[in-house]
């Protein structure tokens, strides 16, 4: 691509030596079939794999052991049914309601979804150190009783097998304790699973909503006061 | 359930409040697009002699071209056709990295520190600029002309003994001298920023306008544009470091577990 262009005025970006490709790192390029961190997708993976363990190779690196397979794909499960009480679903919901094309409204789903999935990672930065190290009680932040039917029903699914989960802890803690199980234990790479399943409700919701919902929005909820400041 | 508090704005029938003015009373006629903004922003109303500081910074940031990482981002995620979605992934890509809103919080929240803690010997503010975070280093070039633009409207715009502003004069002369090192011109902003009252916690936010401006003209020209270069870039221009093929431990299998 060089070309012979001449700036107004040259400057860094003109005359620094820049590198003239861009890296692929991960995802390799092959006219028959692109491969991910090695693997080739559709002649590999696709005959030999479920969809969660490509989704864990690429966010690990890795494929999972069958126990971390389990692990990982019950927790994608775990985190898939956002709801529309939560913001990211909420955000589509508006912004399909507003008219929005599907792609602009889930792209700010998607965006608040990845911000939630931050968020529930800090949140829970306390429960990871002490899942590297389990002595003592739960953090307190990891725990809440409200939580105990669904963590019932979590238990169930995991039929006895060796996990992290405890009694008591919150629907993000044993969320994440999953992903723990599943071998994520870097911040980043749990955010990203996170964001990953997440999205699925928040889909769900802006499917199945468009303009014709826009008057039975509860525009007052939650509700907004507005104080004024001397002026 | 327990309301949210707002002091941002109030849409009734026939007025519109925003942060305690009456918008068509009050504001209507009066207000620049500047002071708008910095009232939105830090619920402020600027006066006419402090709201061309705002004009100045934003002119002065106008530093819009497609190469540089910001609007690089605005150039791909508009390639679509949609000057949002470039607007939209500009302002949220770099959060918490080398450009915007972080990196002016850095460089108030150390301007205001130095100048809370007294009257500092240059040993003291060199060792400070040492330690600081965000308003200093430029990268790939000698210096930040935006700095010497700004720094020279200053000057013009006889500003330069306000209180934040001669500290950070200060020390972005002592860095040149003493450590080599440039200042970024966000040191400047923020100076600017602090002089003219805004609170600390208020200048990030002038990350966002000075982004805004600049993500806008890439995002209407790149969503316009569409090109098909930036949808997928040529092979030949990617270098793979990807990790060698290998077969998986099931390869040769039928099918899936």
């Amino acid at each position: 691509m060089a070309d012979s262009w001449e700036p107004p005025a040259r400057g860094a970006l003109d005359d620094t030596p820049w590198p003239t490709q861009l890296v692929a790192k991960a995802i390799a390029r092959d006219p028959a079939d692109h491969r991910m961190h090695g693997y080739a997708v559709l002649g590999d993976l696709a005959r030999n794999y479920p969809f969660s363990d490509l989704t864990y190779l690429a966010l690990s690196g890795e494929l999972p052991t069958e126990d971390q397979s389990r692990a990982f794909a019950l927790a994608l499960f775990a985190f898939a049914p956002t709801t529309i009480a939560e913001a990211p679903a909420h955000v589509a919901h508006l912004g399909r309601i507003a008219g929005g094309r599907f792609d602009a409204a889930t792209g700010a789903g998607f965006m608040t979804a990845a911000n939630h999935a931050h968020a529930i990672v800090a949140d829970q930065m306390v429960l990871l150190a002490w899942l590297a190290a389990p002595t003592g009680s739960l953090p307190e932040r990891a725990t809440d009783s409200a939580d105990a039917p669904w963590l019932a029903t979590l238990l169930t699914a995991l039929a006895g097998s060796v996990t992290s989960v405890r009694a008591g802890m919150s629907r993000n803690a044993a969320r994440i304790a999953l992903l723990f199980d599943a071998g994520l234990r870097d911040p980043e790479r749990i955010t990203a699973a996170i964001a990953f399943a997440s999205s699925l409700g928040m889909l769900a919701e802006a499917l199945v909503t468009g303009p014709a919902d826009l008057r039975s929005y509860p525009v007052k909820l939650p509700p907004f006061h507005y104080v004024e400041h001397d002026r | 359930m327990k309301p949210i508090e707002t002091r941002v704005a109030h849409t009734g029938a026939d007025e519109l409040r925003l942060h305690g003015y009456r918008v068509f009373a009050q504001l209507l006629g009066r207000t620049t697009t500047a002071q708008a903004l910095i009232l939105g922003m830090t619920g402020v109303l600027l006066d006419g002699e402090d709201v061309v500081v705002i004009d100045d910074i934003v002119t002065a940031m106008s530093s819009a071209d497609p190469r540089l990482w910001p609007f690089k981002v605005t150039r791909l995620a508009s390639a679509y056709g949609s000057a949002a979605t470039g607007l939209a992934a500009t302002l949220l890509a770099g959060e918490g990295g080398m450009y915007g809103s972080n990196r002016l919080a850095a460089a108030a929240s150390w301007l205001v520190d130095l100048a809370e803690g007294g009257a500092l010997s240059d040993a003291e503010l060199i060792a400070a600029i040492r330690e600081s975070g965000g308003g200093f280093g430029v990268l790939y070039r000698a210096h930040d002309e935006r700095l010497i633009a700004l720094s020279a409207q200053v000057v013009k715009r006889q500003r330069q003994s306000r209180r934040y502003w001669s500290l950070c004069d200060r020390a972005i002369k002592l860095a040149r001298e003493q450590l080599q090192l440039e200042a970024h011109v966000y040191l400047a902003l923020a100076a600017l920023c602090l002089d003219l009252g805004f609170r600390q916690e208020s200048v990030a936010g002038l990350g966002f306008v000075l982004l805004f401006h600049d993500a806008l003209a890439n995002a209407i020209e790149g969503a316009e544009q569409a090109p098909d270069l930036l949808r997928q870039l040529p092979w030949s221009a990617i270098a793979d470091h990807s990790p060698p093929a290998r077969t998986s431990p099931r390869f040769g299998g039928s099918r899936p577990r």
